[in-house]
This record gives C-alpha cells, sequence and structure tokens, in this order.
C-alpha cells in the first residue's frame, strides 16, 4: 500500500468543517448567552484563537516534523511516558467526538425527527463516519471535498436568502455593555473551537510538506473568522433580540425566509446541510482517534478500531451527555480549561523536551 | 468465501506465466516441434489435429512434380483471393526449381511469412489464412487472404451524435485499428497485440501513445491482463469484469466506447485502450466518474454551448437516481418542504390511493423497467406497440383507476427521461439500481436517509480506483487543471495541459496562443 | 487482501443495516395529514382559549386538473374546526381526538387573535408559537376586532383558501410599509425592543363578510391598547421606516373641491434623531419623499408654481398627519414609534438612566417634523382635460398656453 498523503486544499477544507461542523450548531448559542448585538465582535477575536493553536502547531512541526501529534508524543517522551500523555490525547478525541455526535444528533432529532430515538439517529451517523474513516483517511478528505461545494451552493443561498428580514438596527448601539460580556462570550467559541484546529497535527504526517502546516491554520482561521462574523451579523441581523432565547439561532435565520408562496420553510434543507458537515467533522476526529489508538497501542492498521470505535463514540454520545443542558455545560464550562490543557499543555511539554534533548545530544557530540 | 479457491489459482499462476503458455495452448501433441519435411507427414499430422473440423480445406497441387499442400477454413479467407494470388500463380509457375524461397517471391499476397512449429500453423489457419507447404521444406509460407466475415464501418449506433464523425467500430479488430491509426498518423502510437483465452485466442491489443502515457500504467495493464486464463473472451465486458479495480462496485471503473475519436482523445490524454477482435468496442481506462457525463458531441459544441448541456446532464444524472426517492420523502416525511399550494395540490391528488407512496413508488417503477426491459428486447416493430401500449395506456388507466397518483407517474417518467439524456448507456443502468436502494431509504426514513445514505454513496465513490486514479478525480480530490473538462469544457486556446491525474510524461498538449485578433480591418480600408 | 475484502462486505453489510435500522417513527404519510393553514385564538367568557383550526379540505381543492374529472370541487376548500382548552397547546391536541386524521401544523400561515384575547395578552402565545418546531416565524399575526372563528371562516373570493386570502390582503398593504406585515417575527423584535410596541395588523370583516384590511392594532407590551386605521398606519409608517408606492388624497381648492388630488408617493426615507435637552426628550423627524402625480385638481395647468404647491401641501398634509398619529399614541401610551429603541440605540447610556420613566417621557415628548416632498413626475399627462377643454363658441386653443419649465 502507497503512502497516505493529502493535499493542502483537502486539510484545509478538513479543518474549516472541523470547527463549523458543530460549531454552526452550538456556538450561536452559547454566545448568545451572553452577548448578542457585539456577537459579530467575539468573532473577531477567533483570529486570536487561531493564532495560538497556529503558533502550538508551528513549533510541533518545527520541533518534530512528519510525524503525528500522538508519534510525537511518544517520540518526545519516551514510550511510557509518551504513550500516557498519548491516551489522555485520545480521551480528548473521544470526548470530542462523542460531544460532536450527540450535538448533530439533537440538532437532527430537535428539529427534524421528533419522533425518532436519538440513539437511532446517532447510529445511522456513527456507522456512516465509520465506514469512511474504514476506509482510510483520503477518503474521509475526499467527502470534505465532495461536500465543501454543495455546502458552498446550499449555504450561501439561505443566508443571501434570508437577507430580506436583515436590520442592522438590531445590531445597534455596539458595545453598549461594554468588553466584558463579549470576551466571556469569546472564551469558548476562540478557546475551545479554535484549539479543535490542532486536530490537524494529527494529519501532518500525510501532507506533502508539513511546514505547510502552520500556513494553512492562518488560512483556516482567516475563513473561520470571515464566515463567523458574515454569520453573526446575518443570524443577529435577522433573529435580533430572540436570539437570546432561541436554541438555534441561525436555523431561525433560515426559517424566517419566506418570499411569495412557493420559497419558504427551507429550512429542512439547512438542516440536511448541517447534518453532513456534522459527519466529516465527525469522521475527521474519528479518524484521528483511531490513527492514534494505532499508534499508542501498536495496531497493525486504523482499521481494526474503525468500526468497533464508531460504535463506542455512539454509546458514548449517548451515555456521556444526557441532555442538551449537559453538552452547553461540558462547552460553556468545562471545555475552556480543558482543551487549553491537552491541546497548549501537552504539545508545548513535547516541543520543549524534543528541544532539550536535542541539545543535550548536540552537546554530546 | 465463495471465490477463494479460483483467486488463490489465479494469484499463483500470476506468478509464472509460463504455466499459463502451457495452459493456454490447445494443440495436442508437441506444440513446438518443427514441421515434417514431407508432406505426407505433414498431411497425416493434420488430419488428426483438424479431425472432424470439416470446414477446412485441403488442397494438394502438383508443382512440376512437387508436391504442395495448401489449407485454409472455408468462409474465413477471400475466394477471389486464393483463387487469384495462390492458385494461379502456383500452377502457372514456370518450370524451374520449386522451393519455398522462390514460391515467397512469386506470390502475390499482400502479406506472407513463413512459420517453422505446429503451434503457429494451428493459429495462422484459425485466423483465417492460407497455409502452403512444400515437400522438402521444413518451413511453411502463411498467405494473409483472410476476409473473416463481418459487418462493414457504420454510424455508431450507441453513441450517436449530431456534429463530428459518425464512424463506430465493427468487430473487425484490424478495421478498428485502421481507424484509429487514420486518426494518429505517428509511430508513437503503439498497438501492442496479444492473445487471450484458452480457446478463444482472441486477439487483443493495448492501445497507448509513448511519450505521454505513463509507463507504469501500461506495466500495471500488463501485468493484469497476465493474469487471463480463462477459455474465451469474445466480448469487452468479460475483459472489463477479469481486469476490473472493483470487482463489487455497481459503478463502472472503465469506460467502453464503440467511437474512435472518443478513444483518441482519450490516449490524447494519457489513458489506455484495450480492444478486442470481435467486440465493437474499445475499452478506456483509467476513467473517471465525470467521464460517463461527457459525450462525443460536446466537444463538437462551442464551449459555452457544452457548459450548458453539462449541467443539464449533470442535474439529468442526479434527477435519474433521486426523482423518485425524493418525491417519496416529500410525500410521506418532510412535506414541510413542499411549498404550500403544492402540498394542497399532492394531498388532493392523492386522495383515494389505495398504496403508500413507497409502494405506490416501487411498483410504478418496477413496471416502468419491466417497460424498458420489453422494449429493448421486441423486435423494433413490436418494440413500438409495447411503449404504446405500456405508457400510454396502462399509466393513463392506473391514473384512471385511481391506483396511482398523476404524480407519481409524471415522476417516474421524468427519471425515465432524465436516464435517456445521458450519454453512457453502462453507468445509466447502475443509476436504475441504485434508485430503487434510496427510495427503499426515503421510505424508511425520508431525507435524512437520502442523506446519510447519499454520504455512503459518496464514500464509497471516492474510495474507488481506477487503474490508479481516484474514481471522482477532478472534485475529490480536487485538480483546477482537470476540472476545466468536467462540468464545463475550456475553450481548446485556454486548455493547454493534459488532465493531471494521469501523471503523463509530456503534461502539455497545446501550445496555440489564444486568438488575438488585430482590431483593424484588412478589407475595405480607407472606406470607412 | 482477501481479508481486507471480507471486512469491505461486512462493513458494507453494517452500514446498509444501519441506514436500513433508521426507522419510519416519523413517517406520515400525505393522505394521513390535516394540513393546518391558520388557527384563531380567542377567549371565551370563562377565560378558557377557544382555538379555531383552518384545515385544507382535499376533496374540495380546485385544481387546474379538477374540472376534468368531473367530480370537481364539492364544498368549501377549507373546514373549520373549533376546540376549547385552558391553553393553546391544549386545545391543538384535543383536535387530535375530534378530528380524524393528524394535525399538520407545518403548513400553518396565520395565526388570528380574537379581539378579548388580545386585550388580555398575547404574549402567552409566545413561548408555544416560538418553540414549536412546526410553526416557522415567519408566520403573520392577525388581529381582529370581532372573533377569530368569524374571521377563518369568511369567504376570500378569489382564492379559495381563506388563510392564503387573508395573508394576501395584509401582504397587499405590507408592499406599501412593512409595519403593516406584522409576521411573527418581527412582532417578536417590536415585543423585546426597548419600547415594547408590537405592532399588529388589523382585519376585520366588512357587512358582506369579507376580510378587510383595516390598519393596525398597537399592543402596550402584549396588551392590545387601541387601533389605526390605514391613514393613522400610513403616518406611523412615516415615523418608522421607508415606505413605497403610498397615495395621498387631498382636498382642491375652488372649482374642484369634491373631486381632490391625488399623489403617490414613490417612495419615502426617514430619520428620526433623538434631542437631548435638558426639559427631556425631543425627537426630530425627517421625512424625505418622491413623489408622482395620479391626478390634478381639475382646471389646473402644470406649472413650476402648481408643482411647488402640490409638494407644499403634501408635506403639510403628512406632517399633520404624523403629528396625530404622535398625539393619539402619547394619549395611549404606547410608544409604537420605537422613540426607546432610537434613543436606546444613540445612547445607551442615557437610556439607562431615564428607561423607568420612559412612559411618562414618552407621552410629554416633543416631536418635530420636517418633510420634503419632490414630486418628479406627472405621469402621462401635464396638465388636465378640463383645463385645455375648449370653452363654449371657442376654437381649441393653440397649445397649452402656459409657459412649461
Amino acid at each position: 500500500m502507497s503512502k497516505v498523503q493529502i493535499s493542502r486544499f483537502q486539510i484545509i477544507l478538513a479543518l474549516v468543517w472541523s470547527v463549523l461542523g458543530s460549531g454552526i450548531v452550538t456556538a450561536p448559542f452559547i454566545i448568545t448567552q451572553f452577548v448578542i448585538r457585539d456577537a459579530w465582535i467575539t468573532l473577531i477575536l477567533f483570529t486570536v484563537g487561531g493564532l495560538v493553536s497556529t503558533s502550538v502547531a508551528a513549533l510541533f512541526v518545527r520541533v518534530l516534523p512528519n510525524r503525528s501529534l500522538i508519534c510525537g508524543l511518544i517520540d518526545a517522551l519516551g514510550p511510557w511516558l509518551g504513550r500516557v500523555f498519548g491516551l489522555w490525547i485520545l480521551v480528548w478525541m473521544y470526548l470530542v467526538s462523542c460531544k460532536t455526535l450527540r450535538e448533530g444528533t439533537s440538532f437532527v432529532g430537535i428539529t427534524i425527527l421528533p419522533q425518532t430515538p436519538l440513539y437511532i439517529i446517532a447510529f445511522a451517523g456513527a456507522i456512516a463516519c465509520s465506514y469512511a474513516v474504514y476506509m482510510g483517511a483520503e477518503v474521509v478528505m475526499r467527502n470534505g471535498e465532495f461536500i465543501s461545494p454543495l455546502a458552498l451552493i446550499v449555504f450561501p443561498t439561505l443566508f443571501a436568502l434570508s437577507m430580506q428580514h436583515l436590520d442592522v438596527q438590531n445590531l445597534m448601539p455596539v458595545l453598549a455593555d461594554g468588553w466584558h460580556p463579549v470576551l466571556r462570550a469569546a472564551v469558548t467559541p476562540d478557546v475551545t473551537y479554535a484549539l479543535e484546529l490542532l486536530i490537524g497535527l494529527q494529519f501532518a504526517h500525510m501532507l506533502r510538506n508539513n511546514r505547510t502546516l502552520p500556513k494553512d491554520m492562518i488560512i483556516v482561521t482567516g475563513i473561520i473568522t470571515v464566515l463567523g462574523i458574515l454569520l453573526a451579523v446575518v443570524t443577529v441581523g435577522v433573529v435580533g433580540q430572540s436570539a437570546g432565547y432561541l436554541q438555534f439561532p441561525i436555523l431561525e435565520a433560515v426559517r424566517s425566509i419566506r418570499i411569495g408562496r412557493n420559497l419558504e420553510r427551507l429550512d429542512t434543507l439547512y438542516i440536511l446541510g448541517v447534518m453532513s458537515t456534522v459527519l466529516i467533522k465527525l469522521s475527521v476526529f474519528h479518524y484521528a482517534w483511531c490513527e492514534g489508538m494505532k499508534d499508542v497501542f501498536k495496531l497493525s492498521s486504523h482499521r481494526i478500531v474503525a468500526l468497533s470505535g464508531g460504535l463506542l463514540v455512539w454509546a458514548g454520545s449517548i451515555a456521556g451527555f444526557r441532555s442538551q443542558l449537559e453538552v452547553n455545560h461540558f462547552m460553556i464550562s468545562v471545555a475552556p480549561a480543558y482543551f487549553v490543557v491537552t491541546l497548549v499543555g501537552i504539545p508545548i511539554l513535547a516541543v520543549l523536551v524534543m528541544a532539550f534533548r536535542k541539545r543535550a545530544k548536540r552537546r554530546v557530540c | 468465501m465463495l471465490f477463494k479457491k479460483r483467486g488463490t489459482k489465479t494469484k499463483d499462476l500470476g506468478n509464472h506465466p509460463e504455466r499459463i503458455a502451457g495452459l493456454v495452448d490447445t494443440s495436442y501433441g508437441r506444440p513446438d516441434e518443427p514441421l515434417p519435411s514431407r508432406v505426407e507427414g505433414l498431411r497425416a499430422w493434420i488430419e488428426a489435429e483438424w479431425q472432424h473440423c470439416d470446414d477446412l480445406l485441403l488442397r494438394e497441387v502438383d508443382v512440376h512434380g512437387t508436391r504442395v499442400l495448401l489449407l485454409w477454413i472455408r468462409g474465413m479467407v477471400d475466394q477471389a483471393r486464393v483463387e487469384e494470388g495462390v492458385l494461379n500463380p502456383v500452377s502457372t509457375l514456370p518450370k524451374r526449381r520449386t522451393d519455398i524461397g522462390h514460391l515467397e517471391s512469386v506470390l502475390h499476397t499482400v502479406h506472407v511469412r513463413r512459420v517453422k512449429t505446429r503451434q503457429e500453423l494451428n493459429a495462422a489457419v484459425s485466423d483465417g489464412q492460407v497455409v502452403l507447404c512444400i515437400d522438402g521444406s521444413k518451413e511453411a509460407l502463411i498467405l494473409d487472404v483472410s476476409q473473416p466475415p463481418g459487418r462493414t464501418i457504420e454510424k455508431a449506433e450507441i453513441e450517436p451524435t449530431i456534429l463530428g464523425p459518425q464512424e463506430g467500430f465493427v468487430e473487425n479488430l484490424e478495421l478498428n485499428i485502421a481507424l484509429l491509426r487514420k486518426r494518429i498518423r505517428s509511430p508513437r502510437f503503439k498497438v501492442e497485440s496479444m492473445r487471450i483465452g484458452v480457446y478463444s485466442k482472441t486477439n487483443l491489443c493495448i492501445l497507448y501513445i509513448e511519450g505521454i502515457t505513463k509507463p507504469a500504467l501500461v506495466e500495471e495493464a500488463h501485468q493484469r491482463l497476465r493474469k487471463i486464463s480463462i477459455d474465451a473472451v469474445n466480448d469487452i465486458n468479460k475483459l472489463r469484469e477479469l481486469i476490473s479495480d472493483a470487482p463489487y462496485t455497481l459503478f463502472p471503473t472503465s469506460e467502453e466506447t464503440e467511437r474512435p475519436d472518443r478513444v483518441v482523445a482519450g490516449l490524447l490524454q494519457g489513458r489506455i485502450g484495450f480492444m478486442l477482435d470481435g467486440a465493437p468496442t474499445c475499452l478506456k481506462v483509467p476513467t473517471q466518474f465525470i467521464h460517463f457525463l461527457t459525450a462525443a458531441e460536446d466537444y463538437y459544441m462551442h464551449f459555452t454551448l457544452t457548459l450548458f448541456i453539462r449541467v443539464l446532464r449533470h442535474v439529468a444524472y442526479w434527477a435519474s437516481l433521486l426523482l423518485p426517492s425524493l418525491y417519496v420523502a416529500l410525500l410521506s416525511f418532510n412535506q414541510d418542504l413542499m411549498p404550500t399550494p403544492l402540498l394542497v395540490t399532492v394531498a388532493s391528488q392523492h386522495r383515494g390511493i389505495p398504496f403508500p407512496t413507497i409502494l405506490e413508488a416501487l411498483l410504478m417503477m418496477g413496471a416502468f423497467e419491466v417497460l424498458r426491459e420489453a422494449g429493448t428486447r421486441l423486435p423494433r416493430a413490436v418494440g413500438q406497440s409495447v411503449s404504446i401500449v405500456g405508457t400510454l395506456i396502462v399509466g393513463d388507466a392506473a391514473v384512471r383507476a385511481g391506483l396511482v397518483s398523476p404524480g407519481m407517474v409524471i415522476v417516474v417518467a421524468g427519471t425515465g427521461v432524465a436516464s435517456f439524456a445521458l450519454p453512457a448507456y453502462g453507468f445509466v443502468n447502475s443509476s436504475r439500481i441504485i434508485q430503487f436502494l434510496f427510495v427503499g431509504i426515503a421510505g424508511l426514513a425520508g431525507l435524512v436517509g437520502i442523506v446519510v445514505f447519499g454520504l455512503i454513496i459518496v464514500t464509497h465513490l471516492v474510495s474507488l480506483r481506477s487503474f490508479g486514479v481516484p474514481y471522482m478525480a477532478p472534485i475529490a480530490p480536487f485538480s483546477w487543471q482537470d476540472i476545466k473538462d468536467s462540468f464545463f469544457r475550456a475553450p481548446w486556446f485556454a486548455n493547454t495541459k493534459r488532465p493531471g491525474q494521469y501523471e503523463t510524461l509530456d503534461s502539455v498538449s497545446n501550445r496555440t496562443p489564444a486568438p488575438r485578433p488585430p482590431n483593424k480591418s484588412h478589407l475595405g480600408e480607407g472606406k470607412r | 487482501m482477501r481479508w481486507s475484502m471480507l471486512r469491505k462486505v461486512v462493513a458494507a453489510f453494517v452500514v446498509s443495516l444501519g441506514s436500513l435500522l433508521l426507522p419510519g417513527c416519523d413517517i406520515k404519510e400525505v393522505d394521513d395529514l390535516n394540513v393546518v393553514l391558520a388557527l384563531g385564538i380567542d377567549q371565551t367568557d370563562n377565560g378558557l382559549v377557544r382555538v379555531t383550526a383552518q384545515i385544507v379540505n382535499p376533496a374540495a381543492v380546485p385544481s387546474a386538473g379538477a374540472s376534468e374529472s368531473g367530480n370537481g370541487a364539492t364544498g368549501r376548500a377549507f373546514i373549520v374546526r373549533v376546540e376549547t382548552g385552558s391553553s393553546i397547546e391544549e386545545a391543538v391536541e384535543k383536535f387530535n381526538q375530534e378530528v380524524p386524521h393528524q394535525m399538520y401544523l407545518a403548513h400553518n400561515t396565520l395565526v388570528v387573535f380574537g379581539n378579548a384575547y388580545a386585550q388580555h395578552g398575547i404574549e402567552r402565545a409566545f413561548d408555544y408559537l416560538e418553540r414549536d418546531r412546526y410553526y416557522r416565524r415567519n408566520e403573520l399575526l392577525v388581529v381582529t376586532s370581532g372573533t377569530a372563528e368569524d374571521l377563518l371562516s369568511a369567504s376570500t373570493i378569489p382564492d379559495p383558501l381563506n388563510a392564503m386570502g387573508i395573508r394576501a390582503l395584509v401582504q397587499q398593504t405590507g408592499k406599501m410599509f412593512r409595519i403593516a406585515n406584522s409576521e411573527q417575527q418581527e412582532v417578536m423584535q417590536e415585543y423585546l425592543s426597548p419600547s415594547q410596541a408590537p405592532v399588529v395588523s388589523l382585519v376585520d370583516l366588512d357587512p358582506a363578510n369579507h376580510p378587510v384590511m383595516k390598519g393596525v392594532a398597537v399592543f402596550r407590551g402584549a396588551k392590545l391598547a387601541d387601533t389605526l386605521t390605514l391613514d393613522e398606519t400610513k403616518a406611523l409608517a412615516w415615523l418608522l421606516e421607508n415606505t413605497r408606492q403610498v397615495e395621498i388624497h387631498l382636498p382642491c381648492d375652488g372649482r374642484g373641491s369634491n373631486v381632490g388630488t391625488t399623489v403617490r408617493l414613490i417612495g419615502s426615507n426617514t430619520q428620526v434623531v433623538p434631542q437631548f435637552r435638558k426639559n427631556g426628550v425631543s425627537f426630530l423627524v425627517t421625512v424625505r419623499a418622491e413623489a408622482e402625480i395620479e391626478r390634478l385638481c381639475p382646471y389646473e395647468r402644470m406649472s413650476e408654481k402648481t408643482y411647488k404647491e402640490l409638494e407644499k401641501k403634501t408635506a403639510e398634509y403628512m406632517e399633520r398627519e404624523i403629528q396625530a398619529v404622535v398625539a393619539k399614541l402619547q394619549s395611549d401610551g404606547v410608544d409604537a414609534s420605537q422613540f426607546g429603541t432610537r434613543l436606546f440605540t444613540k445612547n445607551p447610556r442615557y437610556w439607562r438612566q431615564i428607561s423607568q420613566s420612559w412612559p411618562d417621557d414618552f407621552a410629554k415628548a416633543q416631536v418635530t417634523c420636517n418633510v420634503r416632498v419632490h414630486v418628479f413626475r406627472s405621469s402621462l399627462s401635464s396638465g388636465t382635460p378640463e383645463s385645455t377643454v375648449s370653452q363654449s363658441g371657442l376654437a381649441p386653443p393653440a397649445g397649452r398656453g402656459v409657459t412649461v419649465p
């Protein structure tokens, strides 16, 4: 089997969907918990989070080139300590997968399949992802490539149509309550979601030249920031103050479309679009997780755990997050600190140790 | 597994090509032995070997005392040419020393060669050539006067076009190759021929253009062909299934065409072709999904028109795949996606239909498929009446009787028409099956099911490869260079490179500068 | 190699099984649905909620193909059913016990509040309408001064479906000024704005029992406070937003007093600037409008003077109307003009200080109008035919007789 290789374009798309895939579902709710009119400002701050994760990635690929995240940990921290930290990161990936599946499931369950049990929707999703993961990283990435143009047609159309209700007055006055709520709202999307970009490190060794990864992450940060601001402006402009109590404000912006008698109730299209992007995010994370398990447990192939792992994610999404409330609690209160420790702390530790070891070796020589 | 034993055998054989050669030979005794020098011995051997082959003709001629044996198969040769080019010269030979070298120079057929072994002799006879043996020579002369029965070149039937060349391949390999050579007059156009099939010994040609096609691709083709050990290969589909990349998929991973112009275009892109004697089509590999939605005519029209037609064709493909399932999903799950006036109309139409939508859809689609099959297999005259009875009378009666709703008839008919709009027949047939799967899913889970199943299909599609090239190539993995001939066709002057996905040796296909006409008139100067 | 093949087959099997298992719990055949187009919400005398549902009658839907089949339309295109319960959702749930086939609310396009219910406050309906997945926030909210049941039972010829007819009716006015097109999301925005004054369009029945657009109802919080006529609604629209294609009728002096003149405002543009003074807040309303002449006073000739006069008269009329509607709103204590919101947008800190006393401040607020109308075309005629008619015994005039600029 030849070496698996993915292109820069593919990793950019995969990372964009890794953030937007579920971010488009949950992030608006979390942001509007704290701030409505100034939601778009919190998304400008996404660049900060994106740059933080980019710099972590830049350090990592400079010191530990051509390795995936888990491989790098094992190489830097030694087979035992490295595996312990690797396991910690595996748990993180597993949790994020479960959370993503849960977000997607409850979104679909609440909106278009109210009478279908959640575990069945989740099962279908987990199986579809496991199949993609089973077929390999290239297939996961190409899935993303295939879905992106479709999303590029559906989403802008829907948002252009919902512009008819756009009222810029809803965004005024700017910063009426000062910076405090804006910064508080910015924590989750700009730390948690931005750090999720570091999943790209797990795919670093598949790039032709992994030095380009930080560059790609900057591009991704830019894309997400621009899209995020547009989304925030359109959503708040259309939905207005009601965003304060609605569960899915962006969905409501789409639901508001009504042009003549024939062009309305397009929200099902939006939900299906979101569903497929969530599945892409899920397969990216699931693949990273399986690949990590392969390295930690010295398996012959990630395929061994693709299906069983998918079932584990399915179980975890239902048992781990028992209600929508728990997902929101996880994202608002737990995730930021947990993600910082996992995704900034551990890679930086590995980088420092590796740098130290290199220097020690040089001195010996 | 079921295919276990056979699979192992094929694999083992692949490692020992000489064993295949042993298996492939069908002559009974001593194939590589030289021919006996006396005609009697030879004749005895031939009569034993070709026992009960009553179409074999043996003729012994006495040429100035030397016995000459002629043998050929009736019907495979041109009688007039045998008479004129072989029998006449032999009988009117001036009295001189008659040996094989002399005969070779006298005989007037186009192609004359010598053979030494019995195996070669057998092959030549089977190919419809006249074999001439002469007393005292251990060699025989092969005189090419073969004219196997077959039709002449006609218009392409499966892939007709209005514009552009009209020729289509026929069952004669030599004629087919000539059709290609006529279009690429260069020694770089390589035609490597080989025989496959233990009994059929069919002539197979691998076509490629040296200097463009990646050598590894040709090597891969050789490797796959070398493993073939089967009784007979008479049709291109048998070959396709034997060398396919993904044997179990519904989507074809190689492209079949009966148009020489399409083959030439493919070869110039850096792809290779397989042609089989007796098959009026050529198999092109590697093949991508997008090729099945391009027609020859796209290249004979202005590129702006091509854009429109191609987009239309893509829409038609997805419609032929999804239309019935979307209708079922809309009617039994996602009624909110319909505009209110439409829902009201549909609800009033569907009132009183005794079946649930899914069953109605399956019934109608099944009926449609049966009609389609009947229309294809029946003689043309009867086929006409079948389509009239089937579509007009049965469809209309079913609606009037209230068994199916008019909307369903429209949808199923629309699906059929959409699938007729696609240029690749084999590809369309796969979508005919997949649409049933989609309808089933739609009946169970509505639009969500369609999307999840669609994603699974997409995953399957992007995981396919054809001779190492990703099946969905210009889309996923994305390549700007290659997308220039996919959903649209870039004008020829902008399309300067060969598709990158085939990793051709020479990537530039076009060095013409873009037309920049001067902004002045050569005519009537000074009059304005 | 072979093993991976086997696994592929197993994987494919599990995958298809997984998709098949996604079961039809949400299946709802189109035959088994009652497509609800409108809900009417009334209050009974004993404080219960009476919900009227307008259901499409598939047996009687007129369609293009129906005339051929012969058994055509029998009865009305819609059915009206009524249920009573302590809340809307309870009453809606009761339909499922009393009407065969499932109620399908996703196509609901109209919610009518009866007068009594509106006076007691429509916020009781908000949470249900906002939360339930089947209601879209783009449905139209309408208030009627009678009962919702009567309005939903009326005939809206030529539209066979009452809800569609009423919605079309409201939208025709909504084209001129969006305030009349009170979709749920806009009502919610006004309800949640600092001014807290939703405006909902008012549709009543005329004596012939046909629905008519009567104007708008203004709410204080969520309680019905007052209703405005269509003319007053125009003035409210000039205060709030840009309008299009609004017609204004003006009286004429002299000979044509019984006919009057008509001006069509092609478009108007409104700006409201709050001004902070020592003794409170005042608002400067600047309206700029472009107009064309729909009809001129009889015997009027077209001249620069006529243009100017017409512009002046129109502007004066608009100012008068605006002041009148402001006065009415101030006496009702309803800030439907969204002055509070403007104030908040302009100066949120100041708004925080005075928001407690805003109802009083609003009643005292000074409004200064600055309306300027520009008549920029006179349609197909310049002068009137009367001005050109030849006086008895005289020859027809040689020309227009007046210097046209």
